[in-house]
């Protein structure tokens, strides 16, 4: 009976394709809010720093608005900064980090140097404790999801991304051999978060969408990549790709996720047809033009057109942007809440 | 001036197509050696390839990685094609010209980017100020280059308010009415545009094109 699973474990029913008896909404990206951090007296800017406060900046989305599960890092550069790149944090407003200048502007010229004990490095271990810290808050009342960038993305945080997006024809093998030991370091990532505690993974791969560089380039370059880290990492892992992604929808379900993650850009229905019932699929509020600009009204049209369209749980299409209005969460929700699943929805039934 | 032989006319086309870079240059040198127009070959086959290239990429029949290197090739062979109409004291047409760049504070430039592509390949002149643009050099860049048109790129919502500052650095100085000020970004929206005074946004690419058509009038 599912009504003895706890929050934790419906999110990890769901995500290995079980059955639960409502919809989740929540998010293994970036979800951190300005109301959240407001409501504990926080700066964006003091959360990438500090274990303590990155999980409560983490878990004020769970505690403001009622999101089933929380996720850390709460910025996306985390390896970069390890591999070199220079990060500007913002001290006051609520921008997420950023890489500064490239460190290379091809593949082909980056001199790269893979530091010995990687997960060690940076601010690695600030995001390992707070996973800690979430897992000993929460014990096992609450999915503690943790995400590494895609290979491909952290690429185009070392190297100048107009340059790599072009080497992918011009140069494939140097975009294939940098990619191929930035899925090593992603891997070992990955494996200090489910060390610290993780009970889910995704790998968030937003640079490398098919729709950004196309689906040949990412069915050569980027999905050897993917393939190679899920099936390192342990169940459930969720792979995110942002963008156009229809193209490669077959190739998605077959990457070795136990869940995919698509954004706005993607047809959800002609997705479901693809993929079949038994894959797990979330998605795919817009963050920007629904979450951040649109209204709670359109906030429930967008969440009742995803679950008709096929999603197992609603989840924002990307990171949220720290602006986010708390109507705008709250609505998203409480829609989420209002919807029964289908029985039909579930493997095997 | 001579017609455009057949051979020069599609090579040049494929490697535009292709963005090869070596083999664009290769094809316009040769026309012009064999006296061929220049202002000829941009209106018969840059503009009219470039077009087609552009609509490839709306149409997702190409991908971002083939429209940069179209715009590379287009970029060598309009080089040359420039200095030839130059060279016989004449000025290279164009829709319009755009002074385009992300704003201050915000290095994602790969939207511009693309938006340069594709104004490029429709006929504009683009000066593309590249990434992390002062107000001031936006503003005096459009007055150095006599531009029609200022795009003001932002990704982060905590950059937009720098859109803001450079379109008020306009007024203050005096020059808003000499140029279209649009602003770009995955953070912008409609209201934005309105609160700040803009003449107007595009949601993707191939939308600001034909905004740049529109408010030019071509």
């Amino acid at each position: 009976m599912t009504e003895t699973l706890s929050p934790r474990d419906e999110v990890l029913t769901l995500l290995t394709g079980g059955r639960v008896d409502r919809y989740l909404c929540f998010s293994g990206l970036i979800s951190v809010t300005q109301p959240g951090l407001e409501s504990l007296g926080l700066k964006l800017a003091d959360v990438h720093h500090d274990a303590r406060k990155m999980a409560a900046a983490a878990a004020g989305t769970h505690r403001l608005f009622g999101f089933d599960s929380v996720a850390v890092p709460l910025d996306m550069c985390v390896e970069a900064e390890v591999l070199g790149a220079s990060i500007e944090f913002e001290p006051d407003d609520a921008v997420l980090p950023q890489v500064g200048e490239p460190l290379a502007d091809t593949a082909a010229g980056l001199a790269l140097s893979v530091p010995n004990g990687f997960s060690q490095r940076g601010r690695i271990p600030v995001v390992c404790e707070a996973i800690r810290i979430l897992k000993d808050e929460f014990e096992d009342g609450l999915a503690i999801g943790a995400w590494v960038p895609g290979p491909f993305t952290l690429a185009s945080m070392l190297i100048e991304v107009g340059g790599l997006v072009m080497e992918t024809r011009t140069d494939p093998e140097s975009v294939g051999s940098l990619l191929d030991i930035l899925t090593e370091v992603l891997d070992e990532t990955a494996a200090a978060y489910h060390e610290a505690g993780a009970d889910y993974l995704t790998v968030h791969e937003m640079g490398g969408s098919p729709g950004f560089i196309g689906p040949a380039a990412f069915e050569e370059l980027v999905l050897p990549q993917l393939r190679r880290l899920l099936s390192k990492l342990p169940e459930p892992r969720v792979l995110h790709v942002c963008g156009h992604t229809n193209f490669v929808m077959e190739h998605l379900a077959t990457a070795g996720a136990d869940a995919l993650s698509v954004d706005q850009l993607n047809d959800l229905q002609q997705s479901r047809t693809v993929v079949g019932d038994s894959q797990v699929l979330l998605g795919n509020i817009d963050p920007v033009a629904v979450l951040a600009d649109g209204s709670p009204q359109d906030v429930r049209a967008a969440v009742s057109e995803a679950i008709e369209s096929g999603v197992n749980a609603v989840w924002p299409g990307c990171d949220l942007m720290p602006t986010v209005s708390s109507d705008n969460l709250r609505a998203m929700v409480v829609q989420t809440q209002r919807s029964r699943p289908e029985r039909s929805r579930y493997p095997g039934e | 001036m001579a017609e455009i032989p057949e051979e020069i006319r599609e090579g040049l086309s494929t490697a535009l197509h292709e963005g090869d870079e070596e083999a664009a240059e290769s094809f316009t040198r040769r026309a012009l050696d064999d006296g061929v127009d220049p202002l000829e070959l941009i209106k018969e086959v840059l503009v009219p390839t470039l077009t087609e290239v552009g609509e490839n990429f709306q149409e997702f029949r190409i991908f971002l990685p083939e429209l940069m290197l179209s715009g590379e090739a287009a970029k060598r062979a309009g080089g040359l094609l420039e200095a030839a109409i130059e060279a016989q004291g004449k000025v290279v047409t164009t829709l319009g010209k755009v002074v385009i760049g992300t704003v201050e504070g915000d290095i994602h430039d790969i939207g511009q980017n693309i938006v340069t592509s594709l104004l490029s390949a429709n006929g504009f002149e683009v000066v593309n100020l590249g990434r992390n643009v002062k107000p001031s050099a936006f503003l005096e860049t459009a007055e150095s280059e006599n531009a029609d048109i200022v795009g003001m790129s932002a990704l982060m919502t905590t950059t937009l308010p720098m859109q803001r500052r450079t379109v008020k650095l306009f007024e203050e100085v005096g020059v808003r009415e000499k140029y279209k000020l649009l602003v770009g970004g995955g953070a912008v929206s409609e209201r934005w545009v309105n609160e700040i005074g803009a003449d107007g946004f595009a949601p993707d690419a191939a939308a600001a094109v034909e905004l740049c058509k529109s408010l030019l009038g071509v």
